[in-house]
């Protein structure tokens, strides 16, 4: 695929090398502080003792460069919570592909691309462009990656005088640390998996700015890909070896005036006992008032408790949340959410708490404030 | 001296009550409607007349780029601003190239095959092709 790309990349230079080319860097950022009242970890660390920064502070930069007015390059980094340690950031390419515009209605893009799996897939490092103060973790944590490195096709048609809809077919492959406690020593631990053959179909329907539908499909071949010489590294492999993974996920959003719907479902499946077979969605409403927009939101995450026998994990817990945005300029705003975790007697999976059965039956707060910008 | 000043003031106010005048480089076809002209300004479309096109915007606070987008487009500064950054960090594309202010704008224009543009009516002279006015 990198060959593919650089390949691209030579042919469109070839005939401009003597035209000077058009580039534009932009940038985003999130300070975010978040803190519970719980001292059992959740959510990549939040606990109650500190108000925690890593988790939803977020730096990122892109460079978009036109090579000729078919093809251009996009490049992004971000600095964010590491994928391999919950307690420091680290500096992650996130986007790196060559677009190429046939005509119009289609395009091919290649590289390092962003999964198509939710309505804010592409957005999903950027907080200024979503109202929600966090995308709820009942929806967008079924995801253990957002990125793969493959090819997609945009391809758009007309529907009336007003629709439009896109068709996006990608295949590709991606590798990514999953996150769990080690049951040896119960200290949260990241493990290197590969997902193979990655192939979906992302369909989107935009409707005059008033309505957006989507529906997406994705599978691949899911496989251990770390060290396989210990006990826990043995068993692992031995769960996750080429097993077949689906996400499926239907979205949709509403403005009406001032006031916005979103709803979205998703649906995880993986054939292995390693992993839970959930079904996740939330609706959140926002109405703005000027320069405040306050919100609600509901999301719920669900789990097959009789998968392998009763021995898969379970995720089972719903949330509530409140919040407000504050329009500080056209650049930037401040959001602030208190939400309440309701985990069920059911959940005993450490995909979100540090070690999810301590916690089952329990409802726990947690306080979210940001400020986010982008320019 | 007050004639004078009264004389600039009448002046200055008929050029802002002036229409948005859309202009192309003579090498682009003919029959774009208010429609296209919104969605190759939104990134949507990159084509008018079966050619390739490259639009060219104007600063921000611009009177002419308000009147085209509340005019033409018909959305606000402030909503085009949002929507484009969102365009950027979603990899769907990048905001037009900007430049000065009208007669930037024309010189880009009429220099530039395939670009299109906008500028107040009153600017327009025989080096660009007009497309439409509001």
């Amino acid at each position: 695929m990198n060959k593919i790309l650089l390949s691209l990349c030579i042919a469109s230079l070839l005939p401009v090398t003597a035209r000077a080319l058009e580039g534009q860097v932009s940038g985003f950022g999130t300070i975010g502080a978040a803190s519970t009242d719980s001292s059992q970890a959740y959510d990549r660390g939040l606990d109650k003792n500190n108000a925690e920064w890593i988790n939803d502070t977020k730096a990122g930069i892109q460079a978009d460069v036109k090579i000729n007015p078919h093809f251009s390059i996009t490049g992004q980094v971000v600095a964010k919570q590491s994928t391999t340690d919950d307690d420091r950031m680290s500096v992650q390419g996130e986007w790196l592909f060559g677009s190429y515009a046939l005509n119009d209605s289609t395009k091919i893009r290649a590289g390092k691309l962003r999964l198509p799996l939710f309505m804010m897939s592409e957005q999903l490092d950027v907080g200024k462009a979503y109202i929600l103060a966090k995308l709820p973790l009942e929806m967008y944590g079924q995801a253990p990656t957002n990125g793969y490195v493959g090819a997609d096709l945009l391809k758009r048609f007309e529907v009336g005088e007003d629709g439009e809809l896109t068709i996006q077919p990608y295949a590709g492959m991606t590798r990514f640390d999953g996150r769990g406690i080690n049951p040896l020593d119960s200290n949260v631990m990241f493990k290197t998996f590969e997902a193979d053959s990655v192939r979906g179909l992302n369909v989107l329907f935009d409707y005059n700015e008033i309505l957006r539908l989507r529906a997406g499909y994705m599978a691949t071949k899911l496989s251990y890909k770390d060290e396989r010489s210990s006990v826990l590294g043995g068993m692992i492999a031995g769960m996750v070896s080429n097993v077949d993974a689906s996400f499926a996920s239907l979205g949709a959003q509403l403005r009406l005036g001032h006031t916005t719907i979103t709803g979205e479902y998703g649906q995880r499946r993986v054939d292995s006992m390693m992993f839970a077979d959930t079904d996740g969605r939330y609706l959140s409403v926002d109405h703005k008032l000027g320069a405040f927009t306050p919100y609600l939101s509901y999301a719920v995450i669900s789990s097959d408790k009789a998968k392998m026998g009763g021995m898969a994990p379970n995720l089972d817990q719903s949330t509530k949340a409140a919040g407000v945005v504050y329009a500080v300029n056209g650049n930037s705003n401040i959001k602030a959410e208190a939400s309440q975790v309701s985990v069920g007697s059911a959940n005993n999976s450490n995909e979100f708490f540090n070690n999810g059965t301590t916690i089952a039956g329990k409802d726990i707060a947690v306080y979210r404030l940001n400020y986010n910008l982008m320019f | 001296m007050n004639k004078f000043v009264l004389l600039s003031l009448l002046v200055a106010s008929f050029t802002a009550q002036a229409g948005v005048a859309v202009i192309a480089n003579p090498s682009v076809g003919d029959g774009a409607t208010d429609k296209d002209i919104k969605k190759v300004f939104m990134g949507k479309k990159s084509e008018l007349a079966g050619g390739v096109v490259t639009p060219v915007d104007q600063k921000e606070g611009s009177a002419s780029r308000k009147a085209f987008y509340e005019g033409v487009v018909g959305q606000t500064e402030d909503e085009v601003k949002a929507y484009r950054t969102e365009m950027v960090f979603t990899g769907k594309g990048t905001p037009p190239k900007e430049v000065a202010d009208d007669a930037a704008v024309k010189l880009f224009v009429a220099t530039t095959p395939g670009a299109v543009g906008y500028i107040d009516e009153s600017k327009v002279d025989a080096s660009v092709k007009v497309l439409l006015k509001k």
